[in-house]
């Protein structure tokens, strides 16, 4: 830790709740907190800060030419135009939307998941051997996914899932960041019609989907995320957890491999997370009241994703607040890489504020980078 | 069962009333009457105009099936949030957001304080239920899914948006009861999603509901019933309807477990597919149904509104519940 650093811990720790109390409640935070401290920074150098989407991305704004792909799916539908001409416009929507990634200021892109029916028949339906069946909903969403139906003959799928990924490769400039359902959370989402019991299904998902992780590794993805919404929600399972990111990450190559928590309270998973096999952590903070204090005592669990700004709500956080909390969540964590985003993807917001919190999580991690 | 609330309030109804739960699909002359709208090609008594004729066609049809209680179809209604957020002060209009596949509905924001904006769908009852004889539902969406539904910007914690909204809804129930309207309902679909909140939803609808002298149902669907049965009994309506038919009729072996001690309204077709149920599989969910229901406590309509089907579809997904309703009661 640098003697900035040192100070700024120990002002905190003689009187946190006045520190944070300013800079969260005046809106001179900034100002304020240069005039307590003259040597104030906001850097946590050498620790890599990178802003990143942290999976998707509203496929469709208010505007006529924001709506080119709900127009497109209503032409297929009614076979005015052929599935080609409709996979011509996904693909222009997910180059646009590197293109949007890459003006706000982020370090890493996504594809945005622009051509995904939805989290689970999406994966599902690039899979062997399940039949896709009625809506569900998304957790605790107002968005609802077609509930896959598993049998016995799942298994390895047809490939598109990497081609999507190669598809990123080819028009990106900056890093990427491949999303996948976690093998836990598509079994909890599905309809087990299968012999096995739970636990194998998430076994066999999980050898199923490392096959997904190898061919996205070799197509040369930098990263690949597997969430795990609905472990964060009931996270007793987490020896089977465990396992499934033990299975994936033989298959990872080069790749590294984020494990995703979102719409759940992460704390109690912190101090076990060492124990899981993965590179990085996704967390999400609006679940977790108690996360950031739990994080500033142990420090993190590795490098991590932070999902510190809210992808459920439209109010915009301040840059410089968020700013001091990452740095003071960060402080006593040794790790040489970070990434800034969402709480989870940003496609349950209006496609103007999903913007508005890419740009945000740019300038604050443009804050933490000096 | 509520038979006798319903007695009390001058309706009867034959054994297994037939409804629906709200929503029905704009007709085509409608959809574009509302585009046109948009860019100013017509006027707004225009589109009124349209929606009280596709209103009426709605009535036609549903008297001449012989449903039991009708809707007035929400022809005048975008959506069941949206629709609401834009009369009411306070609110944003928000943006798009995705509900499932291609489908993307208006979420608002809160941004102020909510306050009640007068009569918001009292007009349409009234001009429903002078074309039958048979009751109209009133319909109305619950404080707890129109917080749920909406960003919130102003209130403090989700708890304080839903009374704030349940103090407003309140008064649009007091004014449907004085225009006459006799059987409400307050949809919730939002209800089950976060079981940890079923106490704040509770606390809302009794707002809305407490001393008001009506028949209530909520309409709940898509969400983990199972974790919030057998407490969502302790809402504050006498009447639940719900999507069952999609879940494939699971939560039955939960009423086997815990018997439902209010009346029901059975989903017995999926909204969400083009494919029409058969008369006969209809009247084996409906007997289903009644292997663990009361038959005096069971109402008959589809899983959720119809509005994303076409017209067609749901003409005939009504036509076949209404038969495979008439056959089970021939049985009866």
């Amino acid at each position: 830790m640098n003697e900035d650093a040192r100070r700024i811990e120990s002002y905190r720790l003689e009187k946190a709740s006045t520190l944070i109390d300013l800079a969260f409640n005046d809106p001179l935070s900034c100002a304020n907190l240069h005039l307590i401290f003259p040597t104030y920074k906001y850097s946590i150098a050498p620790m890599k800060i990178i802003a990143t989407t942290h999976s998707s991305f509203p496929r469709i704004g208010e505007g006529l030419d924001e709506q080119k792909l709900r127009r497109a799916y209503t032409s297929l539908e009614k076979k005015k135009i052929g599935k080609a001409e409709f996979e011509e416009i996904q693909d222009g929507l997910v180059k646009e939307f590197i293109s949007i990634q890459e003006s706000a200021g982020c370090g890493l892109v996504t594809d945005g998941m622009i051509r995904w029916y939805d989290h689970a028949s999406h994966i599902a339906g690039h899979l062997r051997g399940f039949e896709i069946n009625g809506l569900l909903r998304f957790f605790d969403t107002n968005y609802y996914f077609r509930q896959p139906i598993a049998g016995d003959e799942i298994g390895e799928g047809d490939g598109g899932l990497a081609d999507e990924t190669a598809f990123v490769i080819e028009n990106a400039a900056l890093p990427v960041k491949s999303v996948l359902l976690g093998p836990y959370s598509l079994a909890k989402m599905c309809r087990n019609k299968s012999s096995m019991k739970f636990e194998g299904l998430c076994h066999r998902l999980a050898e199923i989907l490392g096959f997904e992780v190898e061919r996205m590794a070799s197509k040369g993805t930098d990263y690949i995320q597997i969430e795990e919404p609905a472990f964060a929600r009931e996270p007793k399972d987490f020896e089977l957890l465990r396992k499934t990111v033990d299975i994936m990450g033989r298959k990872k190559g080069k790749a590294k491999l984020i494990l995703t928590f979102y719409f759940g309270d992460c704390t109690p998973l912190i101090d076990r997370l060492p124990e899981i096999p993965a590179d990085m952590f996704g967390l999400d903070f609006t679940y977790s009241p108690g996360l950031s204090e739990k994080l500033i005592k142990r420090g993190c669990p590795g490098p991590v994703s932070l999902g510190i700004l809210d992808g459920r709500n439209t109010k915009m956080e301040k840059a410089e607040k968020v700013a001091i909390s990452l740095k003071n969540i960060l402080a006593e964590s040794d790790i040489e890489e970070c990434h800034v985003t969402t709480s989870c993807g940003l496609e349950f917001l209006p496609r103007q504020y999903a913007l508005k919190k890419l740009e945000l999580t740019s300038k604050v991690a443009g804050i933490l980078n000096g | 069962m509520n038979r006798e609330i319903l007695k009390k309030l001058g309706i009867e109804l034959p054994l297994l009333p037939t409804t629906s739960v709200g929503s029905f699909p704009k007709p085509p002359y409608l959809i574009k009457a509302r585009t046109d709208r948009k860019k100013g090609q017509i006027s707004a008594e225009e589109l009124y105009g349209l929606e009280n004729q596709a209103t009426q066609e709605w009535m036609t049809f549903q008297e001449s099936l012989g449903m039991d209680v009708l809707v007035d179809g929400e022809m005048y209604r975008g959506d069941m949030v949206a629709y609401f957020a834009e009369i009411i002060p306070g609110f944003d209009p928000g943006g798009l957001v995705r509900s499932y596949g291609n489908r993307y509905y208006y979420k608002p924001i809160i941004k102020g304080k909510l306050e009640y904006p007068g009569p918001m769908t009292v007009d349409w009852w009234k001009r429903a239920q002078k074309l039958t004889r048979k009751p109209v539902k009133g319909m109305l969406t619950g404080p707890y899914t129109i917080m749920d539904w909406s960003f919130n910007e102003y209130y403090p914690d989700r708890a304080e948006a839903s009374m704030a909204l349940a103090k407003l809804i309140r008064k649009e129930v007091a004014e449907l009861i004085k225009a006459g309207c006799r059987i409400i309902q307050i949809d919730e679909p939002a209800v089950s999603v976060r079981p940890e909140e079923l106490k704040i939803a509770e606390e809302a609808l009794n707002i809305v509901t407490e001393g008001q002298n009506a028949y209530f149902i909520t309409h709940i669907c898509y969400g983990a019933f199972e974790k919030i049965y057998p407490e969502m009994l302790k809402l504050p309506v006498h009447n639940f309807d719900l999507e069952m038919s999609n879940s494939d009729l699971d939560m039955l072996e939960h009423f086997a477990r815990f018997p439902f001690t209010k009346d029901i309204t059975f989903g017995v077709v999926d909204v969400h597919s083009h494919v029409i149920e058969d008369v006969d599989l209809i009247k084996s969910r409906i007997e289903q149904a009644l292997r663990f229901l009361p038959k005096e406590a069971v109402w008959i309509d589809p899983d959720c509104g119809l509005k994303t089907r076409t017209v067609e579809e749901s003409k005939a997904k009504l036509y076949n519940i209404q038969k495979a309703v008439e056959a089970v009661r021939a049985g009866l």
